[in-house]
């Protein structure tokens, strides 16, 4: 049976070596090295012939993504398995994009752990779920954001209802809406352009960052 | 007569030529008359259209020619002792005719300008008193003006609509009625201080609501007494918006704190796991129930620690902001402050900046915080200088912040919260990261750079399908 060789980086030093010793115990695992920053980690990629990186994403002052680049810089080709106590949607996307076969988080259990090791040695990809979730709802998030400049119709009656000085009352009066969906409709102009007070929205919105769908 | 010199203004020659004429038929009355008479006298009109346009001593040699002219040309025989005071009585009368004429169309001149500059400045002021009208009352913002008793003499359309009162019926009422802290501002008459400044205050509508209202307001005298004048701004909206945005920003920074301790108490509770599962392997703890006991805690810790987990975001929503327009805030902000302490800030900024995935005031929020670190750090520094230069490749803004200090003995666990032997409370740095983090950015220290240098990293917008 080929064992699998790991190198672990991470900086906790009571959780790498407790891990160290945990995959030590099983049969298929080699750990051939373990280290607490990302410059130690590329001094050990030199030195022994690795299959599997474990790479938590916080390094102290550096963070797991640097040490991707620069692995790939030097020329390592074996898989890069994230073990993290937790990463944003962004992060996980670069450190995926950058050439990680996975992330997977510390709370599972150690018995998950080497089964997603195993996996990705393979070829194959472990993403934790609750990490695919994340990135799901970034992705939604973000597909409100690719047009933050254009605004609904409803969204215009109230930039014009703020143009023109009106209350939130007066304005849901004149357009037909309640007091309450001026507010939501106002929060999300705030939200669109980062205003905090309606005098920073008209600004914004007179420096020509709004395109109305009616021209208006 | 003002018609006459009115057209003699115009052409001084027409009047010089008209004289002449003038004299030259005297002259000639004088010489071929057949009569035995003297007409002198009417040399006077010639001097009276002549004194118009000329000075003192050109009328004076005039007077003197006609006065020749009249010895020469009269039909009497030259006798020295008739003659001469005869001359010289009409010589005083001509040149005293010419003077007052001269006098007179001064004066004339002097009035028409006179009238002409109060006829220009009347049609200067009414149009500046009509375009003052038309200002106030289309200005958005409630403008009133008061007498010394707090009788509001004038008051915009919007005052109206902010106190909810019909058209021009705030005019004679008593402004404490409306806004009791304008009613109790003193007159120029009462104090010896004036005010131009500006306060918060609550207002009351005409069907009592109050609200609160930002009022700029001066006190000045005029012919009429002592004014007050207020410009009044509703704050409502305002105060609403403040509140739900900062509710909004607590909530984001306890998101922010929470995610980053359950993140540290995660890597703990995985450290325990994982010692706990090789202890259970080992065997030697069997069935012992404390062990199992233990197992357990870990676990719940586990899972309350995991809850942030469940949350797409941690934190802070990234907007698409122009990073110029931050840092524009940011010198507001960092400058003074870095003033206080001799520190100079230095700002190396392209003229063309991309837009950027941020949460501004997380933004603002790390930036103050180093500032806050090198504040501290510069204080024993010959010298006090930070520099902040921005750069945008690559996809990512980077915002260098690097002052002239010391510099760190140990960036070991610089981003570690409760680090021992930090100076203020030992969350800043790790907080910061925390925000950076939390809308996709970064915060790393540049440990190359002399004295001390983080780097904050935003992503640029519009890359996204990249």
């Amino acid at each position: 049976m080929q064992r699998i060789r790991l190198l672990l980086v991470d900086d906790h030093p009571l959780f790498r070596e407790g891990l160290s010793r945990l995959l030590a115990s099983e049969p298929d695992f080699d750990m051939v090295a373990q280290c607490g920053t990302a410059t130690e980690g590329l001094q050990m990629l030199g030195r022994f012939d690795v299959d599997v990186v474990l790479l938590d994403f916080d390094l102290g002052v550096e963070h797991g993504n640097q040490f991707i680049s620069s692995a790939r810089q030097s020329g390592y080709a074996g898989k890069i398995f994230m073990v993290t106590a937790g990463m944003n949607a962004t992060q996980s996307s670069i450190a995926l994009k950058l050439g990680a076969s996975g992330i997977i988080l510390k709370t599972s259990s150690p018995g998950t752990l080497a089964k997603a090791i195993r996996l990705v040695a393979h070829g194959e990809i472990w993403i934790d779920q609750k990490v695919i979730q994340q990135m799901a709802d970034r992705a939604l998030q973000g597909g409100e954001h690719v047009l933050p400049s254009t605004l609904t119709e409803r969204e215009d009656q109230v930039l014009h209802g703020v143009f023109e000085g009106l209350t939130n009352k007066e304005i849901g009066t004149k357009i037909g809406i309640s007091e309450d969906s001026v507010k939501t409709t106002l929060r999300y102009l705030f939200r669109k352009t980062g205003a905090q007070t309606r005098s920073q929205l008209v600004r914004i919105a007179l420096e020509g960052s709004f395109h109305t769908n009616k021209g208006g | 007569m003002g018609r006459i010199l009115r057209f003699l203004q115009k052409t001084p020659r027409t009047v010089l030529t008209s004289a002449a004429i003038l004299i030259a038929v005297i002259v000639l009355v004088d010489w071929r008359n057949p009569v035995n008479a003297y007409f002198g006298f009417l040399y006077v009109f010639p001097m009276l259209l002549v004194g118009t346009i000329l000075s003192w001593w050109q009328l004076s040699l005039i007077a003197v020619f006609c006065t020749i002219l009249s010895e020469i040309f009269d039909p009497f025989p030259f006798v020295p002792a008739t003659a001469v005071p005869q001359d010289i009585l009409l010589f005083i009368a001509l040149a005293g005719m010419g003077l007052f004429s001269r006098e007179s169309a001064v004066n004339r001149r002097l009035e028409v300008e006179n009238r002409r500059k109060v006829e220009k400045e009347a049609a200067a002021r009414r149009e500046a008193e009509e375009q003052l009208e038309f200002l106030i009352q289309t200005s958005p913002v409630a403008i009133l003006v008061m007498s010394a008793g707090g009788e509001i003499l004038i008051a915009n359309s919007a005052a109206g609509h902010l106190f909810r009162v019909g058209g021009g019926e705030l005019v004679g009422r008593n402004i404490s009625r409306y806004i009791a802290a304008l009613g109790r501002v003193p007159s120029v008459e009462q104090t010896s201080h004036t005010f131009r400044t500006e306060m918060q205050g609550r207002g009351t509508r005409e069907n009592g609501d109050t609200f609160p209202v930002n009022v700029f307001f001066s006190t000045y005298e005029t012919a009429l007494g002592p004014r007050l004048a207020a410009l009044v701004v509703d704050a409502s909206e305002d105060l609403r918006d403040r509140a739900e945005y900062g509710l909004e920003q607590l909530m984001a920074g306890s998101r922010i704190l929470v995610g980053a301790v359950s993140h540290e108490v995660r890597n703990v509770c995985s450290a325990i796991a994982v010692i706990y599962e090789n202890l259970a392997r080992s065997g030697d703890f069997g069935r012992n129930q404390d062990f199992e006991a233990l197992g357990s805690l870990v676990e719940a810790l586990k899972q309350i620690a995991s809850l942030e987990l469940r949350k797409s975001t941690t934190g802070s929503e990234a907007k698409v902001l122009d990073l110029s327009e931050i840092l524009d805030e940011a010198r507001i902000v960092l400058e003074p402050y870095c003033a206080e302490s001799d520190i100079e800030v230095t700002w190396d900024i392209p003229g063309s900046l991309p837009s950027v995935w941020a949460d501004r005031h997380g933004l603002l929020n790390v930036l103050l915080n180093l500032a806050k670190n090198s504040r501290r750090a510069l204080e024993g520094a010959h010298l006090k200088r930070i520099d902040l230069s921005v750069t945008a490749e690559h996809r990512i803004a980077s915002i260098r912040f690097c002052d002239t200090g010391p510099g760190l003995s140990s960036v070991e666990n610089l981003f570690e919260p409760l680090q021992k032997g930090a100076d203020a409370t030992g969350l800043g740095l790790f907080l910061s990261r925390a925000f950076m983090r939390s809308f996709g950015g970064d915060l790393r220290y540049d440990a190359g750079a002399p004295g001390c240098c983080f780097v904050i990293e935003l992503a640029i917008a519009g890359n996204e399908e990249e």
